[in-house]
């Protein structure tokens, strides 16, 4: 049954488990590496010995950045950002989202729906306060909002209505995917 | 590049019409939906900047796309390719997109425009004062570069497109170790503690490898190098180290003065690596 | 009427607990022409021999069909039982039901089904087959080593002690090889330069062997025993039949370039000897960076010279040899690992060294003098990291395989410093310790106990901060990073083929592998030996390998050149191309598509009507030709027929299946 999963995971990612042979370059260079409960390295080893659970519920596919160092100096080209990314969906079906994670997005994509665009000091005060972070990066508002690099007024799209339903339909058919 | 990016953005309208390339803003142009989108949900990930490209296709056919920003960029150019390689993705996404999209023109990312072989002769003509003798790190961040699949880019471990751009204004840029070195941008918010160290060694390293200032070419990436120094200098008893985008090299170079980018809205003083360079050069103008 | 008998073999369990013997049995005695059958356990061994020798004799037999394993297995063993039975040993027939049935299949009444239809084919080309007879041609009783490392000095000197002629040619002005850069093997220690200088010195005055030093291979013609080779000499400048090596013109010369053998960490003038143990101990002019050949002034070197041995105006001759073998011996280089790898600083940290630049450094006759220290400001390093699987097991930057060496020699490096520089702390980052080895195994235990520290991960970036290289990896053992500080990094790089061997191999018509190797004529069976008769090969031109594995198979080459060059003259298959002279129109699309230069035009006397005429037709050579058939498919009037595999024979085998 899991295993069905974990096949179905790896196909969709493009990923071929038993290419990885375990040799780390990949947690090496991983910038995130550090904050992980399961190393990038481990995560594939979870691949092969077929314990999806582990992968999907490390902070390792939340804190994934995206930013392709490993699959870049992979000896095997094992694409583990596609990995991370599948496991982010299957995850979040099953309800094991990483409650920091969740919360910026969803405010990301809140703030998307309302204004088309992204408003930085709204999504950033919400985060704040969503994530009990009231005082992170708050030094710098001051002079942020001295400079105007931060605007107390959004900028909105002129279609941010037609921006809204385009997400809510992205939000159900995505649902249907999986 | 509305609010936080206000130098970036100053300084790129000042470079662009000071060398006769006009820049068409897409009309109605949405977010791409940064990580956040596509850590939710992977259409959502790929219609929302293909929404702005099938805008810019509708409304101006004939033109290419650039961006200033590096995960726009990656967003962007994997709508694109996406649309061009996959057809039941491609029918999927004009659904939602509720616009047809057939990914015809390019998508660019400014450094790319920049080193463009008749964009670098323009700005050659253009140059009036030299930044002699500053000392830059080119920070390239990952987007732009990675994964090769999407970006195409030569060197992603060293690349030099950035470096030969900054050249051009007779600042000297130097051989370090971080150019493609992931900041966490993406996490800022959510992994803040993380991101905060990521960014910390890649200034210690560009101070190390000799660097006066870094220079980006992502919004992102200059925000969240520059934003946290105050607890760069306690933490380490190193100095701060300015942070700009590579427009507001070229800008002073062509003559913008400090109030043309906004320089006092840098986060860490800036204005004062710019202005001794300034001095060094010939015939010793001021910022 | 023919009187064939048909032999059953089980190959033990092999072939029998899949297919049915006695089905066979049954099926062969219905068919036309068939006047024995019978099975047995083992049919390759002497009493399954035996027992086909006594069928002959007892049921007059003039045509065998042997239903067992693949030809290439055992036809020739069944070949030589027949050369004393009174049949043409061409008149056996091998019905393939191992390889073809009983290993690929488990349905057994299919797989019998199969093998009895297999069977049938055979029993009916069989029925056209005709006596084929071997020629001899003659052998030209001299070998050619292509390469001077040190299999091609092993298998020079072992040719030539077996009483041969030899020329050893390399491309270098020495001899000598990587063997010669390097300081102490493993897992002796003992000193590379003490054993290889004397094997060097050997090839250079031994009466049978000629060294052809700044040589390269220019064309190949001919076939095994018969090859003749165009050798290019390229220019000296240096008169060797006067030189006497005194090394007086060297002393002067204003130019210093990188010194090749040393790999970049020291200089050479333009004239020099490259190496001082160098054979021969002559030196040449490097033209690409020599002042006066250059075109500009200078001329110091043949001032200085007492002999006037110095002859600027020296060209590249080509000089014609003719030999009965050739043995490939072209070894292998190091991959450019800046080129592949980026986050390794692509070669822009002077303290990161390849596995064998730190051989030049640790050597005693090296350009430190055997000092370890970093190449940047020439302190000894207080930290060494060793990286091993650079370009090696790295199928996205570099090679799939596994260079074989350098888990031992980065052993060794690890060594080397230890006892140099006691105190020093080495790590070595390894993906998987591979010591398959007489005392291998033993050396890594003693390199760990020295001191060495192992660290299971590949390394993920290289760079330097203030004086120093960090090098990020992961401690898989642990599942942390890690990151450690060094004043030195080792690389211990990939090996490839050597540069050339793609349009050598071409010359030779030799095949090479996806990695450009050489390729072996068989991985286990035949490993000294190429595709192309009297073509052999040695070293690490076929692949990865250490020094004990090339000196064997180097004597293992020359061996098989012994062989050949003892006989006087060599049976070629008869299993060729023929060429019925009537029907070919001497087009010449044969000549063209034949890959072993074998079929040529020949101008014959001929008739038209009552005129005498002058025509060209196809000529086969029996040395030259493998047998492949190439020709025969291209002929458009049917005149080729390749013997043994006619035509007729290959319709007979489909009638059998298909009618």
């Amino acid at each position: 049954m899991t295993n069905e999963k974990l096949d179905s995971l790896l196909a969709k990612a493009g990923v071929r488990q038993y290419d990885c042979y375990q040799c780390g370059k990949c947690t090496g260079g991983c910038p995130m590496a550090r904050a992980m409960d399961l190393k990038p390295r481990g995560v594939m080893r979870c691949a092969q010995i077929g314990s999806l659970e582990r992968i999907l519920k490390s902070n390792t596919i939340w804190l994934c950045t995206g930013c392709h160092t490993c699959v870049e100096r992979c000896p095997h080209d094992v694409d583990l950002p596609a990995l991370m990314e599948e496991a982010r969906y299957l995850a979040s079906d099953m309800g094991y989202e990483r409650r920091d994670s969740k919360v910026l997005n969803e405010v990301f994509i809140a703030n998307l729906k309302m204004f088309g665009r992204n408003h930085e000091m709204l999504l950033a005060g919400l985060y704040n306060m969503i994530a009990f972070k009231p005082l992170q990066d708050m030094s710098s508002v001051p002079h942020m909002l001295k400079h105007g690099l931060i605007e107390i007024k959004p900028h909105e799209t002129q279609k941010s209505e037609s921006i809204k339903k385009m997400i809510e339909r992205a939000e159900k058919l995505s649902s249907v995917r999986s | 590049m509305e609010s936080t990016a206000k130098s970036y953005r100053l300084a790129t309208e000042y470079v662009m019409s000071r060398i006769g390339v006009e820049l068409v803003e897409i009309e109605d142009w949405n977010c791409c939906g940064a990580t956040s989108a596509h850590t939710l949900s992977e259409l959502m990930g790929i219609a929302l900047p293909a929404r702005s490209l099938a805008t810019a296709e509708l409304k101006e056919p004939e033109l290419d796309i650039v961006t200033g920003c590096a995960s726009c960029y990656a967003r962007l150019r994997l709508a694109m390719h996406k649309i061009r390689t996959d057809k039941a993705a491609k029918y999927l996404i004009e659904n939602v997109i509720d616009m047809p999209y057939e990914a015809r023109r390019e998508v660019y990312n400014f450094l790319d425009v920049l080193s463009r072989e008749d964009v670098t002769e323009a700005i050659k003509g253009k140059i009036k004062r030299k930044l002699e003798g500053l000392k830059v790190a080119c920070y390239y961040g990952c987007l732009n570069v990675r994964p090769a699949l999407i970006t195409g880019a030569p060197d992603r471990e060293n690349p030099q497109s950035m470096d030969a751009i900054i050249a051009l204004t007779g600042a000297e840029t130097v051989d370090w170790a971080f150019k493609t070195e992931c900041c966490g941008a993406a996490h800022q918010n959510d992994a803040a503690s993380v991101t905060r160290d990521l960014s910390w060694r890649i200034l210690k390293n560009a101070q190390l490898s000799g660097a006066e200032v870094i220079v980006t070419a992502c919004p992102m990436c200059n925000l969240n190098l520059e934003m946290r120094q105050d607890g760069y200098r306690k933490n380490t008893g190193r100095s701060s180290i300015p942070v700009f985008s590579v427009s507001e090299l070229l800008a002073v170079a062509m003559g913008a003065s400090a109030r043309h980018i906004a320089l006092d809205a840098h986060h860490v003083p800036a204005a004062k690596a710019l202005a001794a360079a300034l001095r060094r050069s010939e015939g010793g103008v001021a910022i | 009427m023919s009187r064939i008998g048909v032999f059953v073999c089980h190959c033990g369990t092999n072939i029998a607990s899949v297919v049915d013997p006695d089905k066979l049995i049954a099926a062969a005695r219905e068919l036309p022409g068939v006047a024995y059958a019978a099975d047995y356990k083992y049919m390759c061994s002497e009493p399954g021999q035996q027992m086909i020798k006594d069928s002959i004799s007892e049921h007059g037999l003039d045509r065998i069909v042997i239903a067992s394993c693949s030809p290439r297995m055992h036809e020739t063993t069944f070949r030589k039982m027949l050369k004393n039975t009174g049949i043409n040993p061409y008149m056996l027939e091998i019905a393939n039901i191992r390889e073809q049935c009983s290993w690929v299949h488990v349905d057994k009444d299919r797989a019998s089904e199969k093998a009895v239809n297999l069977m049938r084919m055979a029993v009916s080309k069989i029925s056209k087959n005709e006596p084929l007879y071997a020629q001899t041609i003659p052998i030209t009783k001299k070998a050619l080593v292509i390469g001077g490392g040190i299999a091609g000095i092993q298998a020079a000197l072992d040719i030539a002690d077996a009483g041969h002629e030899v020329v050893l040619l390399e491309r270098e002005s020495s001899v000598g090889g990587k063997m010669a850069m390097l300081d102490k093997t493993f897992p002796t220690l003992d000193c590379s330069a003490c054993i290889s200088t004397p094997k060097m010195v050997d090839v250079g005055a031994h009466p049978n062997i000629t060294l052809m030093t700044s040589c390269e291979v220019e064309s190949v013609s001919g076939y095994i025993g018969n090859f003749e080779v165009g050798i290019k000499q390229k220019a000296r400048y240096v008169n060797h039949d006067i030189c006497t090596g005194c090394g007086l013109c060297e002393t002067k010369c204003p130019v210093k370039v990188e010194s090749e053998f040393n790999l970049g960490l020291s200089t050479r003038p333009a004239i020099y000897k490259l190496f001082p143990q160098a054979v021969p101990s002559k030196p040449i002019i490097d033209k690409e960076n020599c002042r006066l050949l250059k075109g500009g002034k200078c001329g110091i070197c043949a001032k200085l010279c007492p002999l006037g041995c110095v002859n600027y105006e020296d060209e590249d001759r080509t000089i014609t040899d003719n030999f009965g073998a050739i043995v490939i011996a072209t070894g292998y280089q190091l991959v450019d690992w800046p080129s592949m790898y980026g986050e390794y600083g692509g070669g822009r940290y002077k303290d990161i060294l390849s596995g064998l630049q730190f051989e030049r450094t640790v050597n005693a006759a090296g350009p430190t003098e055997g000092h370890i220290v970093r190449p940047s400001d020439g302190k000894e390093p207080e930290t060494v990291v060793i990286v091993k699987c650079v370009g090696s097991r790295d199928p996205n930057k570099g090679k799939s395989y596994c260079s074989r060496a350098c888990c031992m020699y980065a052993a060794k490096h690890a060594h080397q410093i230890l006892e140099k520089l006691p105190g020093t702390r080495v790590f070595i980052f390894y993906i998987d310790v591979r010591t398959p080895g007489k005392g291998y195994e033993e050396f890594y235990d003693q390199t760990r106990m020295d001191g060495a520290v192992y660290v299971r991960g590949r390394v993920s970036k290289i760079y330097e901060e203030e004086g120093q290289l960090v090098c990020r990896g992961e401690d898989s053992l642990l599942g942390e990073q890690v990151s450690v500080k060094a004043d030195m990094v080792i690389l211990e790089t990939a090996m490839e083929p050597s540069p050339g061997i793609a349009e050598l191999t071409s010359l030779l018509g030799a095949a090479r592998d996806v990695n450009n190797w050489v390729q072996e004529a068989h991985p286990k069976l035949r490993p000294a030996e190429t595709q192309v008769g009297g073509v052999f090969l040695a070293g690490t031109c076929q692949g990865p390998k250490d020094i004990p594995d090339t000196v064997a198979q180097a004597s293992a080459a020359a061996a098989k050149v012994i062989g050949l060059l003892n006989k006087s003259e060599m049976e070629t298959s008869p299993m060729i191309s023929a060429v019925e002279r009537d029907k070919c129109s001497g087009c010449g699309v044969c000549v063209g598509i034949c890959p072993y230069k074998a079929v040529t035009l020949l101008e014959i006397d001929d008739r038209h009507g009552a005129k005498r005429i002058k025509r060209e037709v196809a000529n086969v050579n029996s040395g030259l030709c493998q047998g492949c058939g190439a020709c025969t498919s291209a002929c458009r009037t049917g005149a080729l027929d390749l013997l043994g595999f006619r035509n007729k024979q290959i319709l007979e085998e489909v009638d059998a299946l298909c009618l």
